[in-house]
């Protein structure tokens, strides 16, 4: 009886750690802007600027005045799709887009998150647009499309 | 003086088994003759303990020749409170057949191998504050209404009595092979009878292992023989 009591306690001593892994917050990859680089087909020493950027329902973007490489576009979580107009002193560019997301909690100590995934475009009147990443996860995907002028 | 009278017994059981080996085939049992009941502990413990999770479990087998037919299940409730508000409830079943790897110990003791074939049914709903830095805090509510799971277990059960019909009993199990329904807006956090659905980071666990802790009561209803070693 002793002998299968002592064998009880060390399977349950044995087993009975938990060995779950825990994650910093630093390193929750998800995101609500989708990042867009910009390339000159051409002429590749050409800088882009817009005059301003636009997304529907929210107004102008921040900083759409700079020079540009990247710009975040942002997602709203109570959407699932956005339109941005591209405004230059002779042209307007558009890009819509869908997309699907879902909360979701990152690691217990951290905030919750949204995850932004199946990004699509419906519409788009650049020169060229590839889609390199889907998802909104900067850590496999830093970039999501790459757009050419 | 028990134990060595108890072996002593064991060894003129074996001795005699020998000698009987070639002539007598000792045909197998398959009528039941006692059930098992069981409460989780483990779930008691973390309600008592744990101010988030409130759980209930228990269990029930039979036994057969050198099988148990188990059945177990159990309610669970999950609220924790952190930058956001999670809530996650729901019940849990597991069916399964469990082989005895000692069928001749004398005290009744068990070690099993076994298999289950479980399903949970629940509910979840995080409400947090959305930081964003383009539209503002938004306070945010997910939900899923009615979830459900199913997934395989591979498990090593030892039962052993500690008093009369008492027994302990400790279960690890390898959970793996879950199919978790359309999950909507939300990621489950948890899965009742499953335990934490997200890995680590950003990926869901495939696979997982879970510990139970089970307080038995033997009730037997009918006289069955031990085996000898010899008699399988």
């Amino acid at each position: 009886m002793r002998y299968w009591l002592f064998i009880f306690m060390c399977y349950s001593l044995l087993f009975g750690e938990s060995c779950n892994e825990f994650e910093e917050c630093s390193m929750n990859p998800y995101s609500n802007y989708v990042v867009a680089e910009f390339n000159v087909m051409a002429d590749a020493g050409r800088t882009i600027s817009f005059d301003s950027v636009v997304l529907e329902g929210y107004g102008r973007l921040p900083y759409d005045q700079d020079t540009l490489v990247y710009l975040a576009l942002p997602l709203d979580m109570d959407a699932s799709g956005a339109l941005y107009h591209y405004y230059t002193d002779s042209i307007i560019y558009t890009l819509g887009l869908t997309y699907k997301k879902e909360g979701l909690i990152y690691e217990l100590h951290c905030d919750a998150s949204v995850r932004f995934y199946d990004l699509d475009t419906t519409n788009q009147t650049f020169d060229s647009l590839v889609i390199v990443g889907r998802e909104l996860n900067l850590s496999n995907y830093p970039i999501n499309f790459e757009i050419y002028l | 003086m028990r134990s060595i009278f108890s072996i002593l017994l064991l060894s003129i059981s074996f001795l005699a088994a020998g000698q009987l080996v070639d002539t007598v085939r000792v045909k197998s049992d398959w009528n039941p003759s006692r059930i098992h009941f069981g409460v989780d502990a483990n779930r008691f413990y973390n309600t008592v303990v744990k101010s988030y999770e409130t759980s209930y479990g228990g269990m029930v087998d039979i036994d057969m020749h050198k099988f148990f037919v188990v059945l177990e299940g159990g309610w669970e409730k999950n609220h924790r409170i952190a930058s956001y508000e999670y809530t996650n409830q729901g019940l849990f079943f597991k069916a399964g057949v469990d082989y005895n790897l000692i069928p001749h110990n004398i005290y009744r003791n068990a070690m099993s191998l076994g298999v289950r074939y479980a399903s949970s049914y629940f509910s979840d709903q995080l409400v947090f504050e959305d930081d964003n830095y383009w539209y503002g805090n938004r306070t945010a509510t997910l939900s899923n209404d009615a979830l459900s799971a199913q997934w395989v277990e591979i498990l090593l059960n030892l039962k052993v009595r500690i008093w009369k019909n008492l027994f302990l009993g400790s279960i690890v199990r390898i959970e793996t092979l879950k199919n978790l329904s359309d999950t909507g807006h939300l990621v489950p956090y948890d899965v009742p009878g499953w335990g934490r659905n997200r890995k680590s980071g950003t990926d869901l666990k495939t696979t997982n292992m879970g510990f139970s802790y089970y307080v038995i009561w033997n009730l037997a209803f009918r006289e069955k023989e031990i085996p000898n070693k010899k008699q399988n």
